[in-house]
């Protein structure tokens, strides 16, 4: 397993079981390990990691595929940086103690190093991932891709449904991806975009792609970011009453297609608002903790590193003048990734009396820049409308 | 980057599962958000305490290395048994 010290115990990625957890200072010494100058300051000072568990790394921002909410807004002719340069942002990410590298872009599989880099990821003990649109999915780019722990398509519905989303009908590219993956023995999960056109099909597209083999399922809310930064975002949202349903219908997801343990469902950060109302949730807040659930972790547990080699708060956010070179020292100095992380630590009403705020932060502050101009309260979280409408 | 395993040969799974804060499962490959595993919330409680039980029983058994640049952490002989584990809202 690997240790890294924080001032309340440690974060461990086991290595026998695909998992991170957080262990305390007792449950460390119990192991006969000791944080030594880390744990020399209170440990109730600083909770938050004192530097990205995950980091998402655009090892390209070319692709050709043109999906219309890209949130990079890739182009057949972007920047894709050399693998020195790649290998430096990964000797970076070992000094920092990072866990996790999510190789993105732009379209991963068109570089012909990419199993190259992901070896270098696992030489400094970081854990490599992709994800890829599975469109030209040639043999050769497969056999690269078995170089990563978990290759995830993005897959968003079955053609009608995928084409509303992205603006092209990939999902016979994708759905072959995901069979070929999973039948050369590659660990293979879909990411779902959800809007309001894919979340009324969710558990259909779900069935199909445990159908085709894959292992696991993440769930990702629309952002307003990159081509999808447009008054195109506000069709394309959920509706309130999906975001109200969404709990109810994770766990009817849950019960059906996870009771065996052979399929995993996923959220992604900036759905956790979603759950805010959820009574059984809010019966029990802690459980999320426990579980592991991360809300907005921008700047926090998560930072982002573009194809020029700066790092960003989150892959939608903005990126700041730090460069990835220097993520190590940077992360916790930088002024931008301080002000990201200072609002969840102190949020107003409605967030402040919220029984999830430790976990959900404030929701996701890339919607509310883009909706409301400001670095606040996800104006989407129902329980953020239910305050607003109360108080109006 | 050592191995513990000497250290912690007396180590008590039971009890140190009270000690594990949280527990993230899998390596979600989303390049663009942060995912988390949602179905063992919803699973009933024996699921979950199978959750914490494994890990506590794989960080017994797990060489150790450690991450990022050296803080000058180290091993110790084991203290005795654990105190009570903090309150959900002072987890990380």
């Amino acid at each position: 397993m690997i240790v890294r010290y924080e001032p309340w115990g440690a974060w461990v990625k086991l290595e026998s079981t695909a998992a991170i957890a957080a262990v305390d200072r007792e449950g460390m010494r119990s192991l006969g390990l000791d944080g030594g100058k880390t744990w020399q300051d209170d440990p109730r000072e600083q909770r938050r990691p004192s530097a990205p568990i995950e980091v998402h790394l655009a090892v390209t921002s070319r692709c050709g595929a043109g999906c219309k909410g890209c949130y990079l807004d890739a182009r057949p002719d972007g920047h894709e940086p050399p693998r020195e340069s790649l290998e430096t942002l990964l000797d970076a990410m070992q000094d920092a103690g990072v866990f996790t590298v999510a190789f993105g872009g732009g379209e991963p599989t068109t570089r012909d190093d990419l199993a190259e880099l992901a070896g270098a990821a696992r030489a400094r003990g970081i854990t490599p991932v992709v994800t890829t649109s599975g469109l030209g999915l040639t043999d050769a780019r497969l056999e690269r891709l078995r170089a990563f722990e978990q290759v995830n398509v993005s897959y968003d519905g079955s053609s009608e449904t995928y084409a509303r989303v992205r603006g092209f009908d990939g999902a016979g590219a994708a759905e072959r991806a995901i069979e070929r993956l999973a039948a050369a023995g590659v660990r293979v999960g879909v990411n779902v975009v959800l809007t309001r056109e894919s979340f009324p099909r969710l558990q259909e597209t779900l069935e199909r792609a445990r159908s085709l083999g894959a292992c696991e399922a993440q769930l990702l809310r629309y952002k307003p970011a990159g081509r999808a930064a447009s008054l195109d975002y506000l069709a394309q949202r959920l509706t309130a009453a999906q975001g109200r349903a969404f709990a109810g219908t994770l766990r009817a997801l849950s019960q059906s297609l996870c009771a065996d343990g052979s399929f995993r469902l996923r959220i992604d950060c900036a759905l956790v608002p979603f759950l805010s109302t959820d009574e059984e949730i809010a019966r029990d807040p802690g459980r999320l903790a426990r579980f592991g659930v991360f809300g907005c972790e921008a700047a926090g547990a998560l930072a982002a590193v573009t194809a020029t080699g700066h790092v960003a708060p989150c892959s939608f956010a903005p990126a700041t003048g730090l460069p990835a070179a220097d993520l190590a020292d940077g992360h916790e100095q930088d002024p931008d990734l301080t002000r990201w992380r200072a609002w969840g630590d102190a949020p107003p009403e409605p967030c402040a009396s919220c029984p999830i705020r430790v976990v959900c932060k404030g929701g996701c502050k890339v919607v509310s820049s883009f909706v409301e101009g400001t670095h606040g309260s996800d104006p989407e979280c129902p329980r953020v409308v239910d305050a607003r409408r109360a108080s109006a | 980057m050592s191995d513990g395993r000497d250290a912690r040969e007396e180590g008590e799974p039971a009890l140190l599962e009270e000690h594990v804060l949280r527990v993230r499962l899998g390596h979600g490959a989303n390049c663009s958000s942060m995912g988390s595993v949602i179905d063992t919330l919803f699973a009933t409680a024996v699921v979950g305490a199978a959750v914490f039980a494994a890990i506590a029983a794989a960080l017994s058994k797990e060489e150790v290395r450690v991450a990022g640049r050296d803080p000058g952490a180290a091993r110790t002989p084991r203290r005795g048994p654990p105190s009570a584990p903090p309150e959900p809202e002072d987890a990380p």
